[in-house]
C-alpha cells in the first residue's frame, strides 16, 4: 500500500494494466513511422535530417495520445514504484543492448578480417541493428513482447540487405514497414472496438 | 485473557470498516491505490462500475477525505481526475490488516 514499496510484479493487476496501456498500437505506429522516415531519408541521401525524426515523434506523442487514446481509455498516471521499476529495467536493458551491439560489431570486424564465422560484410546491417536494439529496449522496458519481435525484424532486415549488398537505409525502411503495419493493425482494431466515453 | 476479550473484543476479531468494505468503494480504492492519479474514463473502462455508481461512490470517498477530486478541461473536454489521499491509503492499509487477521482465523 505504501507508495514507495508497492510491488509491480508481472502478475499483479497493476502490471496487467500497465501492459494493456500500450495495447492501442499508437507507440508501434509512431515507432514505425519514425523508422520508415529515417529509412527514406537515408535512401534519399538526407540521413542527417533523420536526427530530428525522434524529436518530432516525441512531440507528437502527447497530443496524439490525448486525441486518440485518452477519450477512449482514459488517463492514468502510474505509481512511483512503477516509474522506479521501469528505470531499473531500462538500465538493465541498456547494458543488454550495448552487449548485443558489441557482439554484432565483433562479428562485423571478424567478417571483415576474413573470418569464416559469418559470410560477407555485415557492416551495412549496423544501423538497422541499432534501431532493432532500440525496439528491443522498448520491449524489455515496457514488457511488450511484440517490440522484441520488431527488434528481430530490424536485425533480420539488416542482415538480409547487407548480404544482398543493399543500402543500410533500405533495411531500416523494411523493419519500419513491418512495425508500421503491425501498429496500423493494432490501432485499427483499437479504434473499431473502443468507443470514446464522454464524461458529461 | 477472558476479561481482556470481554473488554476489547476487537483485539481478537478486529472490526471491519464498513465504509471501505462496500464492494464498489473497495474496488475504486484498490484501483486508486495502484496509481498516482486516474481519470473518470479510465475508471469507467476498468472498474466495471456504471457512471452513476462511480460518481456517487467517488463523492462519498471524497467527503470522507479518502479521495481528492480535480475537475478540469483538456482539449475542450471535461476531465475528472481522482487521487487517493494519505488518509485513504491509511484506511485501506488498516482494512487490509484487519481482513488478513479475520481471514487467517477462519477454519480451512
Amino acid at each position: 500500500m505504501n507508495r514507495s514499496t508497492s510491488r509491480t510484479t508481472s502478475a499483479s493487476p497493476e502490471s496487467r494494466l500497465f501492459r494493456a496501456y500500450w495495447d492501442d498500437g499508437l507507440l508501434d505506429v509512431l515507432f514505425g513511422i519514425g523508422a520508415v522516415a529515417v529509412g527514406l531519408l537515408w535512401l534519399a541521401n538526407l540521413v542527417v535530417f533523420g536526427a530530428i525524426v525522434p524529436a518530432l515523434l516525441a512531440l507528437a506523442w502527447n497530443p496524439l495520445r490525448g486525441a486518440v487514446v485518452e477519450p477512449r481509455m482514459g488517463f492514468v498516471e502510474f505509481s512511483q514504484a512503477r516509474t522506479e521499476s521501469n528505470r531499473r529495467k531500462l538500465r538493465a536493458s541498456v547494458w543488454l543492448g550495448l552487449g548485443a551491439l558489441a557482439l554484432f560489431v565483433a562479428l562485423v570486424v571478424a567478417a571483415r578480417a576474413g573470418s569464416d564465422l559469418i559470410p560477407g560484410d555485415l557492416s551495412a546491417a549496423l544501423p538497422a541493428t541499432l534501431v532493432g536494439i532500440m525496439a528491443g529496449l522498448i520491449g524489455v522496458g515496457l514488457a511488450l513482447a511484440r517490440f522484441l519481435g520488431y527488434g528481430l525484424a530490424f536485425v533480420a532486415a539488416g542482415v538480409v540487405v547487407a548480404l544482398a549488398g543493399g543500402e543500410p537505409g533500405l533495411a531500416i525502411l523494411l523493419g519500419g514497414v513491418v512495425t508500421l503495419l503491425s501498429g496500423a493493425w493494432l490501432i485499427t482494431r483499437f479504434l473499431r472496438h473502443t468507443s470514446p466515453i464522454d464524461e458529461g | 485473557m477472558k476479561a481482556e476479550v470481554e473488554r476489547n473484543p476487537a483485539a481478537v476479531v478486529p472490526e471491519i470498516d464498513a465504509f471501505v468494505h462496500e464492494p464498489a468503494r473497495l474496488r475504486l480504492l484498490a484501483f486508486l491505490a495502484m496509481f498516482e492519479r486516474a481519470d473518470f474514463v479510465f475508471l469507467i473502462r476498468h472498474s466495471g462500475l456504471s457512471r452513476g455508481n462511480l460518481s456517487v461512490q467517488m463523492t462519498k470517498l471524497a467527503d470522507a477525505g479518502y479521495v481528492e477530486i480535480d475537475k478540469r478541461f483538456v482539449n475542450n473536454r471535461p476531465r475528472t481526475l481522482y487521487r487517493l489521499t494519505d488518509a485513504g491509503r491509511a484506511a485501506l492499509r488498516a482494512y487490509r490488516q484487519n481482513m488478513t487477521t479475520i481471514l487467517s482465523a477462519l477454519p480451512q
